[in-house]
């Protein structure tokens, strides 16, 4: 009796019972293994670039610097991730936590490596902020900056709230967190552009793989981004509309292109999950938002207006109001607070295309053998990114055919892809057009991406997350990852030889600025250089490579850099820092030699000294030192 | 029947929007930072989103934080321009607005 009893006892009653409990304890143990695998890559990949010397990276940037445990932890990482997808029924929870271990593996290795902020903008920011902390005044004739200083004024009020005297290290950390911000502002989006559950964290993770353009510093840039991608995903979300046929459709019938127009126009009705009540109140949010946009940056309010007329245009938005309203905003602050600056410099100068090739490509490929070797990756990134893209819209396209409840945002990746790259010969912004164009068009490339990618057909909604991919798919994925995001930390980090900052480096500029005599006119070898982030306004900031444009030899440079200073009145300092050097010479603006020549002349000129030397700085008096 | 409704969260905000000046004012370190970044980047957006009750936590959580953002930075802009920045001023226009926001919030549950 005892045997039979405890059998029966031990046995399911019936055959229901056990078998679900046991695959949920593996899948549980599984998803548990999964995060463990994601926190261990994470701290492995931070532990790595703790290791990394800033002086010794090569032409090739941190890549080159990263020791091997970072890329096996890097690609782990990756397998952990694809092998979650051919899982199918991974928790958010665990892809939440894999997203942001590769977060912190490919944007914190840079704040690990080095403690201070990347790129000299980064610097210049934080003297903008300092300056109004202060309690500065806006004045647009200072530069383009003071012409749009919503980003400034919010950190100056953020710092001084917080008691903060420096946001050295919130700018340090800055691509960790505004990645992060960028993230979830993204995933309002890509829920409703992917039916499938696995799509949108494949689409999540190709955004994180693709964001190798470096724009996600602290800046405007960063800031309106994250606000242009939430008044996105508003729209999309709960400003969707829907309608029934096509526009074309029409007008087979009777009637006027007007008459078909209209008709196509009132047909739409709301697709979104809001209600009547809260779709006036997400309008006004998003101007709220559109608002701040517009005093904050230049070029991110022109891409949202062309970006939500164009959803208006393609008959998926509920109202036509919003890019009207952000419009009329725009205009209003571009004849009042951003005046200054417009003064001189058009909004819209359309170049010709081959202005405009060589303003965001060609004059970017010279320079050394690493520094064009990484130049030449970044286009094939580029192009690569593209081409997937392009694979991914035709799949889309034909999955749409058989899921004609998803064709109200089907085709809106592509359209909101595409918008971005009508500013790009409108105007050529520094020569960063295309790179800013591809920020704007990433979320929506990473949507097109990953439909392009071999995850198997689109599931429905019914069977969303329940398909799972072989393990063959999964190794492929896992090669493509690991491949993307090296190509990614190649190029991201680099110009880490010229736009990561040492010690030395900043405690020359400490001193420059404890030496410097008021109004002096303080000359660096080269952009970049930490400086500006104090003292903004007090001195008169500029570089070899503006001072000496028109000079044809290393001497008659260093007459235009003294003849710079005596115009000046107040003399000033001649930096020379490793960054500099390293960014004249890896750009072929100038050759080692030639920056040695200058040097040696500056020093044989009467009332020129060198008053502060490190490893990897110089500093010059000139004249009227104090 | 009562023209205002001030349910839990609503207490809770406008206790916030309260204290948050006067914590400013003395507190140091990290209970200093704490409430700045809430009173800069959560509170009046979230406040503001309340009488909206979207309902998806995520798109709450977004927006909350984004238009926070943008009132602080449109705040701090006009005292700006203005010429009578200061963070208590800055503060004090972000406590307004998260109470104007729980206002409106207890006038509309009342209905």
């Amino acid at each position: 009796m005892g045997t039979g009893m405890t059998t029966a006892q031990i046995a399911p009653p019936t055959g229901a019972a056990a078998p679900t409990h046991r695959p949920a304890t593996a899948s549980v143990v599984a998803s548990r293994g999964l995060e463990v695998v994601a926190i261990l890559a994470a701290a492995i990949a931070v532990w790595s670039a703790s290791r990394i010397d800033i002086a010794a990276v090569g032409d090739v940037g941190l890549a080159s610097a990263l020791p091997a445990a970072y890329w096996i932890a890097f690609a782990g990482l990756n397998v952990a991730f694809a092998f979650a997808l051919a899982r199918g029924k991974t928790s958010a929870r665990t892809m939440s936590i894999l997203l942001g271990a590769l977060v912190v593996t490919l944007f914190g290795v840079a704040a690990v490596a080095s403690p201070f902020p990347r790129l000299e903008a980064s610097w210049r920011h934080l003297g903008i902020i300092d300056f109004l902390a202060r309690g500065g005044q806006i004045n647009g004739q200072v530069d383009a900056y003071f012409n749009w200083s919503g980003f400034f004024s919010l950190c100056a009020a953020i710092s001084r709230m917080a008691g903060l005297q420096s946001l050295v290290g919130v700018a340090r950390w800055a691509p960790l967190w505004i990645n992060a911000l960028w993230l979830v502002a993204a995933s309002v989006s890509l829920k409703v552009l992917t039916r499938d559950r696995r799509r949108f964290w494949l689409g999540l993770w190709v955004l994180c793989l693709g964001n190798w353009i470096d724009q996600d510093y602290f800046s405007p840039q960063a800031f309106a981004f994250f606000l242009y991608l939430v008044i996105i995903g508003l729209v999309l979300w709960g400003l969707r509309a829907d309608v029934p046929g096509r526009l074309g459709a029409r007008w087979s019938g009777i009637g006027t292109t007007r008459t078909a127009v209209a008709g196509w126009w009132h047909a739409r009705r709301p697709a979104g999950p809001s209600t009547s009540a809260q779709r006036p109140g997400l309008v006004l949010v998003a101007v709220l938002l559109g608002a701040a946009i517009i005093v904050s940056h230049q070029l991110t309010p022109i891409v949202l207006v062309l970006s939500l007329s164009a959803v208006v245009v393609a008959g998926r938005s509920w109202t036509c109001r919003l890019p009207i309203a952000l419009g009329l905003l725009l205009v209003a602050w571009l004849a009042t607070g951003a005046s200054s600056f417009l003064a001189g410099h058009p909004v819209l100068s359309f170049a010709t295309l081959q202005e405009s090739a060589a303003a965001n490509v060609g004059e970017r490929l010279g320079g050394s053998a690493g520094h064009a070797f990484v130049v030449h990756e970044r286009m094939l990134l580029f192009v690569a990114m593209f081409v997937l893209a392009g694979i991914g819209l035709l799949r889309r396209r034909r999955a749409l055919r058989s899921a004609p409840a998803f064709q109200s945002v089907g085709m809106l990746p592509a359209v909101l892809c595409v918008v971005p790259f009508l500013l790009v010969p409108a105007n050529a912004y520094g020569g960063e057009m295309l790179m800013r164009a591809t920020l704007f068009a990433l979320p929506f490339t990473s949507v097109l991406i990953s439909d392009a990618l071999p995850l198997g057909p689109e599931s429905n909604r019914a069977s969303r997350g329940r398909r799972p991919v072989g393990l063959l798919v999964a190794a492929l994925l896992a090669v493509i990852f690991t491949v993307w995001g090296a190509a990614n930390v190649l190029a991201k980090y680099g110009n880490a030889r010229f736009d990561m900052f040492t010690q030395g480096e900043v405690d020359a500029v400490a001193e420059m600025y404890r030496s410097a005599p008021a109004d002096a006119v303080l000359i660096s070898a080269a952009h970049p250089t930490p400086w500006r982030n104090e003292h903004y306004t007090d001195f008169r900031y500029t570089t070899f490579q503006e001072v000496c444009r028109a000079a044809p030899s290393a001497g008659s440079c260093a007459d235009a850099v003294l003849d710079r200073i005596a115009a000046g009145g107040r003399g000033g300092m001649v930096l020379v820092l490793r960054s500099g050097e390293n960014a004249l010479r890896m750009q072929g603006l100038m050759a080692p030699e030639d920056l040695v020549s200058i040097e040696a002349s500056l020093l044989s000129t009467p009332g020129v000294e060198l008053v502060y030397e490190n490893a990897d700085a110089r500093l010059y008096s000139v004249g009227g030192r104090s | 029947m009562s023209r205002w409704h001030l349910d839990p969260m609503s207490v809770l905000l406008l206790g916030f929007a309260a204290e948050a000046l006067p914590i400013l004012a003395v507190a140091a370190g990290p209970m200093r930072v704490i409430v700045a970044v809430l009173l800069t980047a959560v509170v009046p957006g979230y406040a503001l989103l309340r009488p909206m009750a979207l309902g998806d936590r995520v798109v709450v959580a977004v927006s909350a934080v984004a238009a926070s953002l943008a009132i602080t930075a449109l705040a701090s802009l006009a005292l700006n321009y203005l010429a009578i920045w200061s963070w208590p001023a800055c503060a004090g226009v972000l406590m307004a607005v998260t109470a104007g926001a729980v206002a409106v919030h207890a006038r509309g549950a009342a209905r």
